[in-house]
């Protein structure tokens, strides 16, 4: 099924070249006015399964040719090549794949992960494992621990 | 990265908030994730997966980008590029699956793109120690921003152009060697790729369709494309439908 026909050196007289511009019919129904600047028109009927072609009343009698185009195929009714399933593919999983590892990047810590306000604070993880001290630093006054950042006195308990 | 895509991708510029919302939720994103570290490769890798994916002389994937066009607009009731609306059938909703296939992953690479720069951004505002002037130096460089690429547009500066300018920016902008390494060798790619003749041969013949021309260019003017083709009339300027838009 072609959609978008154009009727290309319409309205041209046979060595007369037409300034007109070609109509794009993407409809099924088409009016023409007497004084329109349009040549020929082209397009299906109510069933869609035919094309038609009407001529505008301005038109002289005479000889016209008329170059019926399809400016773009509907693919869906196409067969599509291997070429263009394997373009599909890649592409798809090519984005598919980029995205999801990229948002990796974002993906919030899990448990195990280094608590923030010990990296805001600069401590290593690896001091309060396997030991039975306990660093414990007064945040009562701090909604958000990255507040702390900064010289405070420590009161280690 | 809104202009190009919408240009290069027709489907785009019909819905150009579509990119539009991508940018302002990957720079939302950014702005949330300020306090984590900047990773640039959330820019540089999509953007080299935009460059394949528009430029990349191989005609199956070319005529794939085209179609997207028609696999959405056949859907829809909205007439786009001459799609008739078709019914609702398993073609056209294996149509409509194929193209939101292709459709949402790359809505995730667009955010992507700009989720370090919000980061960079919020981070320098978040920093700042008067925060009314940081914002207002913020909305300075977005004016700035949007001259410059203004001045870009009235000199009819192509792609690569744009490349160049935004790859300088980023060098810039960012102080490591391995960032700047980075960002000169993708922009040099995307340079380059942009170059190719390839580029919008289905936009180019899409518009000069039922123009009789015997010499066609591509002018990259302050809207988005134009397809200039010499008729019998002269010069003719068949623009993309987008511009009836605005």
């Amino acid at each position: 099924m072609c959609c978008g026909l154009s009727a290309t050196a319409q309205a041209r007289e046979v060595g007369k070249p037409h300034p007109d511009r070609p109509v794009t019919l993407n409809q099924t129904q088409y009016g023409l006015r007497a004084g329109d600047g349009v040549g020929f028109a082209a397009g299906p009927n109510a069933t869609g399964d035919r094309v038609l072609l009407a001529a505008a009343l301005p038109l002289k009698p005479g000889g016209y040719p008329v170059h019926l185009s399809a400016m773009q195929a509907l693919p869906l009714n196409a067969k599509q090549s291997p070429a263009m399933a394997l373009a599909l593919f890649a592409i798809v999983m090519a984005s598919l794949f980029s995205a999801f590892n990229l948002f990796r990047i974002y993906r919030p810590a899990d448990h195990k992960a280094k608590p923030r306000w010990l990296s805001a604070l600069e401590i290593p993880a690896e001091s309060l494992t396997g030991t039975r001290d306990l660093l414990v630093i007064s945040v009562a006054a701090a909604d958000d621990p990255l507040d702390l950042v900064g010289d405070h006195h420590l009161r280690v308990l | 990265m809104i202009r190009w895509i919408s240009s290069e991708i027709t489907i785009f510029a019909y819905f150009k908030n579509f990119v539009l919302i991508a940018c302002f939720l990957g720079f939302g994103l950014g702005a949330h994730l300020c306090r984590q570290p900047i990773n640039l490769l959330a820019t540089l890798g999509p953007m080299v997966y935009f460059a394949l994916m528009i430029k990349l002389p191989w005609p199956a994937l070319r005529d794939l980008v085209q179609k997207l066009t028609a696999l959405l607009g056949a859907t829809t009731e909205v007439n786009v590029w001459g799609v008739p609306t078709l019914p609702w059938n398993s073609e056209t909703l294996t149509g409509l699956a194929v193209m939101l296939a292709v459709v949402i992953p790359l809505f995730a690479l667009v955010s992507l793109v700009f989720i370090p720069i919000g980061q960079a951004t919020a981070r320098l505002m978040e920093g700042a120690r008067d925060g009314i002037l940081g914002y207002s130096i913020n909305i300075a460089g977005s004016l700035f921003g949007v001259l410059l690429y203004t001045v870009l547009c009235l000199f009819y500066q192509p792609p690569p152009i744009w490349f160049a300018v935004a790859g300088l920016l980023l060098v810039l902008g960012f102080r490591t060697a391995r960032v700047r390494i980075a960002a000169v060798a993708v922009f040099g790619f995307c340079l380059a790729m942009s170059c190719l003749p390839q580029s919008n041969s289905s936009v180019r013949a899409l518009l000069a369709e039922g123009l009789e021309t015997t010499d066609a260019s591509t002018a990259w003017s302050a809207l988005p494309e134009a397809a200039l083709g010499r008729d019998h009339a002269g010069w003719r300027d068949r623009r993309l439908p987008a511009h009836d838009q605005r």
